[in-house]
């Protein structure tokens, strides 16, 4: 374990009981880590649990199985069971910027909550900390008395960052915290993260299934299929050399605008079928009956994570040693 | 000056909404042509009037909705001056639309046969009875035309049964049942993952390629753009700001809001992308007397602020509204 | 532009159903009407005790507009009087109906799926499940008939409907974004429920609370149609209808008037309820 690994997740698993003897494998066993100061990036689409693991790491449900070490303390548990300081140190920035504000209070009274409890800012002293963190996230401080609704998408998403922010934290896991917006304003938001970053040696965990936007503000990448990691590596290698059979197939069907990227994206694989429910995870390798390299053994055998060079794995028996599955 | 082929056309549609203390003047001067069998885009942020575009057209304008001038031509006839059995019929029989989230156009009720032979059966209705039987054929038909597997038993399932790509399928096919002339698409793979997005993409560029289908495609995405459409319209605050081949409009954009949306687009390639487009929306109670973009615009003259700009030819098929351009 | 238009703006949005318009008109004359009963009712000692038979049974006339009853009453002022407890008892009865029956509900509903959500909604189902028409007569016959008993029985079958509203909307929104927020963050659970959730529940309450003033007072008189509310010479909506039932239809107009009255009151809060729910709904662009 690296020493400055501010954030390291191991053998995470979470699974839901949804009905009679129906078990949801939202995740599977998830190993990660971020260190200080980088944004480990986690991409995936809609089943592939990287929601459940952000909500997981932050506290909202109790993990089936696994530890989160926070600064090399175990704190894996629901939110409840953890410690003010834990609590404040790992936050989170939601999806939506709709309902992640409540709309029947102010911005002040929004931001006043974390500053209050963790800060034990006064009453008295709370106006003027309410407008250093919206000055600190690019916001006018007359949005205190403002309510959310009055204000665009992009400047709740940032009030939802100032109340991360508001505690002091470590760690800012951010779920597709641009994904509802347009993208000029996605851009000022994301600007914005990249400033507040670098300025107060934030770490962060960003998950997106937008491979253009992880492609410019991740460090590292990991993919997601099915509540599993499939491939993890420093974004550029991710891009350039992606391994994964799904990986491909993700890159070769996103939408981009110049002919330079077009020409940066493997040869076109036609996307067949869809991703199966966590409930019904096939036998073997969950990709398997979509993937177009699939052999005779990958719907029987589950591949394990096989590191391919220093900083690159892959969960695929394409790169497993001959023989079996690798180590 | 375009084809003959015209199948839809819009001219200088102005429409504004009744709200507390006046109006909005939410689109002033919206212009577009599509032809037979042609796919164009209608490209733009939240908020500047797409979906009121294409709902105008459909006539499905909420109650509060005034238009305050312009002309709608489907095959010449103008359909704000029609009679309502005349826009009844272009509803049937002329042009259909599909929505952004596919659960929510799908009545929860009905099963997907049910849905698909209603419109169907509106849309034969005036040429003689058709028998129930020749009505369930033809919704099969299109079922696998629009590639869902065994149609008889996807009849027969309710649209909460399905998965969101196969959702957004059925609607798809609930559009195409009857014969039409124009299918106006409201950003229909937004909701969807991104492999399937890609699949309903290929499926409605198919599609218009087989049937000669006029498609005009509203989305925020302008790799979708790219990838689907043949001619592509900007739009800016209700105005079309822009209008050319797509290939031309992302090699050489004209127009700076649709060059400073360019910048703002994350790239596959990793070089950054740029920090937002300074300003906001007009206030639609009282928008810029002269060009809407002109306050945000770093290269605006005087000129732009005091009267609005037309679409000029710029050459080649491509159009823009800006004063810079016209020297 | 925000707060000093506050008003303006609802005024907007509210008057843009001319139904509710006309709602809210009914209630203010209906209320005026009982606030200021004694000033304008043409005959304000005859809604009390009072005896006149050479004018009894007289149809409506220029000095009684409504006609009289069978003790020479003026109906008009009788109507008018009675507005009063009709209110009053709308008033009461979901002052102290609905904050118990929505902090319950509140709790439960945050709860979901705890013991303490069952104990509650299980209590509640078993006040649901009775009738509650049978439920506020079994109440009332049991204590001595009059006005605070039949609010009393009201106020006992009324509490669950707010308690289940609020279960649900508040077991909807404890999923909210901003609610899990606060949760992670460590808020306290009053914090939670007074300040993240209430306030959003608050719409659909207040229409349904507007919806009901009808509703109570239409069960109001129900009770004392049979005797177990407010007792005569007292006038009051219901014992007015049933004194007047026996002589139909020769003096039609001893029950047709109180109960054409019934009929405006409950319309008009139905009305007002609309618009309220209106106010609050926020519409798609």
């Amino acid at each position: 374990m690296k020493m400055d690994d501010v954030l390291k997740v191991t053998g995470l698993k979470k699974y839901f009981t949804v009905g009679k003897n129906v078990i949801l494998r939202a995740v599977d066993g998830v190993d990660l880590s971020v260190c200080r100061g980088e944004t480990l990036g986690l991409v995936g689409e809609s089943g592939s649990g990287k929601s459940t693991v952000a909500y997981t790491i932050v506290g909202m449900y109790q993990p089936t199985a696994g530890t989160i070490a926070l600064n090399g303390k175990n704190v894996a548990g629901a939110a409840v069971r953890r410690t003010l300081a834990q609590k404040g140190a790992i936050q989170i920035v939601f999806q939506d910027p709709g309902s992640s504000l409540n709309p029947r209070r102010t911005i002040a009274q929004s931001l006043g909550l974390p500053l209050r409890l963790h800060r034990r800012v006064s009453a008295r002293d709370l106006p003027e900390k309410v407008a250093e963190l919206l000055t600190l996230v690019g916001l006018p401080p007359e949005y205190s008395d403002r309510n959310p609704h009055s204000i665009g998408g992009g400047e709740r998403q940032l009030v939802a960052v100032a109340r991360a922010l508001a505690t002091d934290p470590i760690v800012m896991i951010l779920d597709e915290p641009t994904s509802a917006l347009d993208v000029s304003i996605q851009a000022k938001v994301i600007a914005r993260l990249a400033d507040l970053q670098s300025r107060l040696g934030l770490s962060y965990l960003f998950i997106t299934h937008d491979l253009s936007l992880m492609r410019n503000v991740a460090s590292r990448v990991a993919i997601m299929y099915l509540g599993k990691v499939s491939e993890l590596a420093p974004t550029a290698a991710f891009f350039r050399d992606p391994l994964h059979p799904y990986t491909r197939m993700l890159l070769s069907a996103i939408p981009v605008v110049t002919a330079a990227e077009e020409e940066l994206k493997p040869r076109k694989i036609l996307s067949k079928g869809e991703i199966p429910s966590p409930v019904n995870v096939p036998p073997g390798c969950g990709f398997s009956p979509r993937c177009p390299e699939a052999t005779p053994v990958c719907s029987k055998v589950d591949p394990a994570m096989v590191q391919t060079s220093d900083t690159h794995w892959v969960r695929c028996h394409v790169y497993g040693a001959t023989g079996g599955p690798a180590g | 000056m375009m084809a003959t082929d015209t199948v839809l056309e819009v001219n200088d549609l102005q429409v504004s909404f009744r709200v507390y203390g006046g109006k909005t003047r939410v689109l002033d001067g919206v212009n577009l042509r599509v032809a037979k069998g042609q796919r164009v885009g209608l490209v733009g942020e939240a908020g500047c009037g797409k979906t009121t575009t294409l709902k105008a057209i459909m006539g499905i304008l909420p109650s509060q909705a005034v238009i305050e001038g312009g002309q709608i031509l489907f095959r010449g006839q103008d359909l704000l001056k029609a009679s309502p059995a005349a826009v009844q019929s272009f509803r049937q029989r002329g042009a259909a639309m599909i929505f952004q989230d596919p659960t929510a156009a799908l009545n929860p009720v009905f099963t997907v046969g049910d849905l698909l032979q209603v419109g169907l059966r509106y849309a034969t209705e005036s040429r003689g009875k058709t028998d129930k039987a020749h009505l369930i054929k033809r919704c099969a038909e299109t079922l696998t035309e629009v590639s869902l597997p065994d149609p008889d038993r996807i009849m027969k399932t309710y649209p909460f049964q399905l998965s969101g790509g196969m959702r957004q399928r059925v609607c798809i096919a609930a559009a195409m049942t009857a014969t039409r002339e124009v299918l106006l698409a409201d950003e229909p793979g937004t909701s969807l993952d991104v492999t399937i997005q890609d699949q309903i993409l290929r499926l409605i560029t198919g599609l218009s390629e087989t049937k000669d289908l006029a498609v005009v495609l509203v989305t925020h995405s302008l790799g979708v753009v790219r990838e689907v459409t043949e001619y592509v319209y900007v739009m800016y605050a209700g105005v079309i700001v822009e209008g050319g081949p797509t290939a031309e409009v992302f090699a050489r954009p004209l127009h700076p809001y649709t060059a400073a949306l360019m910048e703002c687009i994350p790239r596959l390639t990793g070089q950054g992308f740029a920090e937002g487009i300074p300003g906001r929306l007009p206030d639609y109670r009282n928008p810029p007397r002269g060009c809407r973009f002109s306050p945000r615009c770093p290269q605006s003259l005087k000129t732009c602020g005091e009267a609005k700009p037309s679409l000029l030819d710029a050459g080649g098929r491509h159009m823009v509204a800006c004063y810079l351009r016209a020297r | 532009m925000e707060k000093r238009h506050l008003f303006g703006q609802a005024w907007y949005k509210f008057s843009r159903s001319k139904a509710s318009v006309v709602g809210a008109v009914l209630v203010l004359i209906v209320v005026g009407l009982a606030l200021l009963a004694p000033f304008v009712s043409p005959h304000p000692e005859q809604a009390g005790p009072y005896v006149d038979f050479d004018r009894a049974n007289q149809s409506p006339s220029s000095g009684y507009l409504l006609g009289t009853d069978n003790m020479g009453r003026d109906i008009l002022s009788r109507l008018i009087f009675a507005l009063r407890p009709g209110l009053l008892m709308g008033i009461l009865v979901l002052a102290i109906s609905v904050p118990i029956g929505f902090g319950l509900g509140l709790i439960a509903g945050y709860n979901r799926g705890s013991l303490l959500d069952s104990l509650i909604m299980r209590v509640t189902d078993i006040f649901l499940s009775v009738p509650p028409l049978i439920l506020a007569l079994a109440i009332a016959s049991v204590l001595e008939p009059n006005l605070t008993h039949a609010m009393m029985a009201i106020t006992v079958m009324w509490w669950p409907w707010y308690c289940r509203l609020a279960y649900n909307v508040a077991s909807s929104i404890k999923n909210e974004y901003y609610v899990r927020y606060a949760e992670l963050t460590g808020a306290s659970t009053f914090h939670i429920l007074a300040r993240e959730i209430l306030p959003n529940c608050l719409s659909p309450v207040l229409t349904k609370m507007t919806l009901d003033m009808g509703w109570v007072i239409m069960t109001g008189a129900s009770l004392s149609f049979v005797g177990l509310g407010e007792q005569p010479p007292a006038p009051d909506l219901g014992n007015m209808v049933s004194a007047g039932v026996k002589y139909l239809p020769d003096y039609w107009w001893m029950t047709v008037f109180p109960a054409i009255a019934i009929v405006v009151i409950v319309l008009g809060f139905n009305l007002l309820g609309d618009g309220i729910r209106d106010l609050f709904t926020v519409e798609e662009a």
